[in-house]
């Protein structure tokens, strides 16, 4: 659960004047380096050339995988031009900047290569491309521009600058299914903006990343960057996939031992659990059937008992610039236009799909209400979480989900 | 010398009104006659009527080889004439084939009635005679009350009274579905009727009809059934004598069996339509029969997962009982005294113990099925009653019709956990009326009965 923003644009501004090294010790935006000019001139000339060459492998990687390879290549030769255009000398910056955006398209190109050979080879059980399907509906739904491409990987990501979106392997099935509304949460955050009006002329901003940016001080701005960035996938996931999300990270990533752990690019576990309960009482403040206020009380008891149990609390500590931050976060996924019409609802209609064993789909059944369906069952189920029937009830809702994506 | 003139006299007239009784078929039989022939007349005249049609033909052939003008446009006049009263008739002996199953089809076939009224009225005027007139007409009298209830809710159902939306016949069809949910308790089939009553009559009686007091003869106040109904339940499995059905423990048990099989729509339709706050006072029957219904709700909600929003509406319902309780003059901690007593832990025991040991008695599934109850709730709410599977439902469920879920699902949309989710007062007639007709649509199909010519005779 990442983003590849370190190297992105829509910060730059902000990190302009820190160094940076990759483990090569090489500095990524280094204008002001040991190389200097003609250091960054070198390195651009082998972008390009690695570009060209990952280029010629998009042939390939359509022969892999035709539907991955068909929206890479229209997002690779979008970006390919900008930074292999034939435009005059551009500047030390601008160098710097081709550079940065060269080397992750590479970066995110091998990552698509090695994902598209994944699904070739079924690792991730189809599983993501039903999210690609899912992804691809909710921004339909949100008229909000799709992502390139869901693929496996090592680990979660979105690169921002391919709008790639990997899934870590293994996937856990369909339980793993709302991990690609988190990540989606991310890409959200880059394009969701604002009106305003300018004197009669539209001014758009970007909502979040700007909320993002304004969060603190020059040498606050990579933590609180990084953090809001991670609490707003986590309320969009929540929004968008319902009880189904926290659910997962309660039993399948939150490890409790490590509830309180702070990381450079993420926050506490425990943080990011009370985005996850508070936008979910969001969703049970909307839902008369009172289910998800059931579910909520029962996760967040849950996720109480198992850190207290591990020696930890779930008391969040205060952090005075993210406090602000993550109730207005907590806002723009509540009131935003363009994600009411994603946002989880009729709970009871999951439940109902539950009692049916996940057997009879309903007219306008959502794939976020089959996700809960396959969650609620599983909690009825004789054995509980560890029951047998989990593998079936997760390929039962793979199948459902698919059946949602092609009616729609 | 006196003679037993004053015996004599009663006797007799008790004597004919057995026979009376007996003869409950040819009764209801002679009852139907006269309006069924009412009735069948336009189908009669429909088919009088087709033999118009040769003679026209015929002057059809002679205007052929007239060529009167005049003769052609009165002939043409006279068949304008005729199609339009042909199709008025086809019109008006179709609406009369409706009615006339409305009205009788349903109640005919009650067997119920037939097995007990009829039945014990033969036996009764077998074995009384003027030895023992004194010690059985209190027994007469009461199945003279029968009788009574059974014509009169006859009447009433067939009467049409009503609304616009639902005729009273309707609901009370619905009403005779409701205990079916029970299953078959000891093999027996519920077969009779609930008829039109001015208050519940909590006991159960030897014909089996359930009564449905006015003014609640809405779909509101159905659930109610289920408290009478466990009365009969109660007599059937543990063979308790009368005297007991009108013991507090026993109308205690009723209640919790009402509420176990029911759901919450029966402490909704007890507590907030039916059961008086004013008498709730320490020990007092109200208070402990409002006790026990919600301790049974409480009791289900917490042991089966996931039905932590019935456990709020319990939590709520309790609280609203309290605030009614006061607000009447009755004692809240009456009830709280109640609520803690052996006496409700042990009526709802008693009353899971019973139901689950009882051989032919279903599980109640409303738990199971709460997913489904808000998913019809929010259609009743949204006015979208076609999203409600019910038809499904019944199919995936044969044993248990479906009935019992919407009557949750119609209460729910009105009365949510929390309250800012309630139906708003102006919508709750609405979500009662699609909740009917939901439930008149799925009600099972009824064989259509010939109106027989004469009366069926009697068991003598």
């Amino acid at each position: 659960m990442g983003v590849l923003f370190e190297r992105v644009v829509l910060i730059r501004d902000a990190q302009r004047n820190r160094n940076r090294s990759d483990s090569m010790g090489r500095s990524a935006g280094s204008e002001r380096g040991v190389g200097g000019s003609d250091q960054l001139a070198l390195r651009l000339g082998s972008v390009r050339v690695a570009l060209r060459r990952a280029q010629d492998a998009i042939p390939r990687l359509t022969e892999l995988d035709k539907t991955l390879g068909q929206r890479f290549d229209k997002r690779f030769n979008l970006l390919a031009g900008e930074v292999d255009g034939d435009a005059a000398p551009p500047r030390d910056a601008t160098v710097a900047e081709l550079v940065r955006k060269g080397e992750d398209l590479i970066s995110e190109t091998l990552a698509v290569l090695g994902g598209a050979a994944a699904r070739h080879l079924d690792l991730d059980d189809g599983i993501t491309s039903v999210a690609l399907r899912w992804l691809d509906q909710l921004s339909d739904q949100a008229d909000i521009r799709k992502v390139a491409a869901v693929v496996p990987a090592a680990t979660e990501f979105i690169g921002v600058v391919t709008e790639v979106v990997r899934l870590k392997l293994p996937l856990d099935g369909s339980w793993g299914l709302p991990v690609a509304a988190h990540e989606y949460g991310h890409f959200v955050a880059s394009v969701l903006s604002r009106t305003d009006d300018d004197g009669g002329v539209p001014d758009h901003t970007l909502l979040v990343e700007g909320l993002l940016h304004a969060g603190g001080a020059d040498t606050d701005m990579p933590l609180i960057y990084w953090h809001g960035h991670e609490l707003f996938a986590d309320a969009i996931a929540t929004a968008l996939a319902g009880p189904a999300y926290p659910e997962y990270c309660l039993w399948y990533r939150f490890d409790p031992a490590q509830a309180q752990t702070v990381t450079p690019t993420h926050p506490s576990l425990a943080r990011r659990m009370r985005v996850q309960l508070a936008v979910l009482r969001q969703l049970a403040d909307a839902d008369a059937s009172g289910l998800i206020e059931s579910d909520l009380d029962r996760i967040s008891a849950r996720w109480s008992d198992s850190v207290t149990a591990a020696g930890e609390t779930a008391a969040v500590p205060i952090e005075e610039l993210l406090e602000p931050l993550e109730g207005k976060l907590l806002e723009i996924v509540r009131d935003h236009p363009q994600l009411r019409p994603i946002r989880y609802c009729d709970h009871a209609r999951a439940r109902a799909l539950a009692e049916n064993d996940l057997d009879r789909l309903a007219a306008g059944t959502s794939v976020a209400q089959v996700l809960n369906a396959a969650w609620s069952a599983r909690r009825a189920g004789p054995s509980g979480f560890q029951d047998q029937r989990t593998d079936q009830l997760s390929a039962k809702a793979t199948a459902l989900v698919k059946e949602v994506l092609d009616r729609a | 010398m006196p003679d037993g003139l004053v015996l004599r006299t009663r006797l007799a007239v008790t004597q004919r009104n057995l026979e009376r009784v007996n003869d409950l078929n040819a009764t209801i039989d002679r009852r139907e006659q006269g309006m069924s022939d009412l009735l069948s007349g336009p189908e009669e005249l429909k088919k009088h009527f087709e033999q118009v049609w040769a003679p026209f033909e015929a002057l059809s052939m002679i205007e052929r080889g007239l060529e009167d003008e005049n003769f052609t446009n009165q002939l043409d006049k006279l068949y304008g004439v005729l199609r339009s009263h042909q199709r008025s008739i086809k019109k008006a002996a179709s609406e009369a084939t409706a009615l006339r199953t409305e009205l009788f089809d349903q109640l005919y076939e009650r067997q119920d009635v037939k097995d007990y009224l009829v039945r014990q009225a033969e036996e009764k005027r077998s074995a009384l005679g003027a030895e023992n007139y004194w010690d059985k007409r209190s027994e007469c009298e009461r199945l003279f009350s029968e009788y009574v209830d059974v014509l009169r809710g006859i009447a009433l159902r067939g009467a049409r009274f009503g609304d616009q939306d639902l005729a009273l016949g309707d609901f009370f069809r619905i009403a005779d579905e409701l205990p079916r949910v029970w299953g078959r308790p000891n093999s027996w089939s519920w077969d009779s009727l609930v008829v039109p009553a001015l208050l519940e009559v909590s006991h159960s009686t030897d014909v089996n009809i359930l009564h449905v007091g006015f003014p609640e003869w809405t779909i509101w106040a159905l659930p109610l059934i289920q408290h009478e109904f466990g009365h009969m339940f109660l007599d059937r499995v543990t063979g308790s004598a009368d005297a007991d059905a009108s013991s507090i423990r026993t109308s205690m048990v009723a209640d919790a069996l009402a509420c176990l099989v029911t759901g919450p729509a029966y402490a909704c339709a007890s507590l907030l339509l039916r059961l008086d706050p004013a008498a709730v006072t320490l020990g007092a029957d109200v208070a402990l029969r409002s006790a026990t219904i919600l301790a049974t709700l409480q009791a289900v909600a917490a042991e089966v997962s996931d039905l932590g929003p019935v456990q709020k509406l319990a939590e709520r319902l309790g609280a609203e009982w309290r605030v009614a309780v006061d607000a009447a003059g009755g004692s809240a901690d009456a009830f709280d005294a109640a609520l803690g007593s052996d006496d409700c832990r042990e009526a709802v025991d008693q009353a899971r113990d019973t139901l689950r040991d009882c051989k032919g008695a279903l599980d109640p599934h409303w738990p199971e099925n709460w997913g489904r109850i808000s998913s019809w709730a929010d259609a009743l709410a949204d006015g979208t009653p076609d999203q409600m599977d019910i038809a499904e439902e019944d199919f995936r469920d044969r044993d248990r019709a479906s009935l019992v879920l919407v009557l949750n699902a119609a209460w729910l949309a009105r009365v949510r956990p929390d309250p800012r989710h309630d139906a708003p007062p102006e919508k709750v007639e609405e979500i009662g009326r699609l909740a009917t007709t939901s439930m008149l649509e799925h009600l099972p199909p009824q064989e259509p009965r010939q109106i027989k010519q004469t009366g069926q005779p009697n068991l003598r």
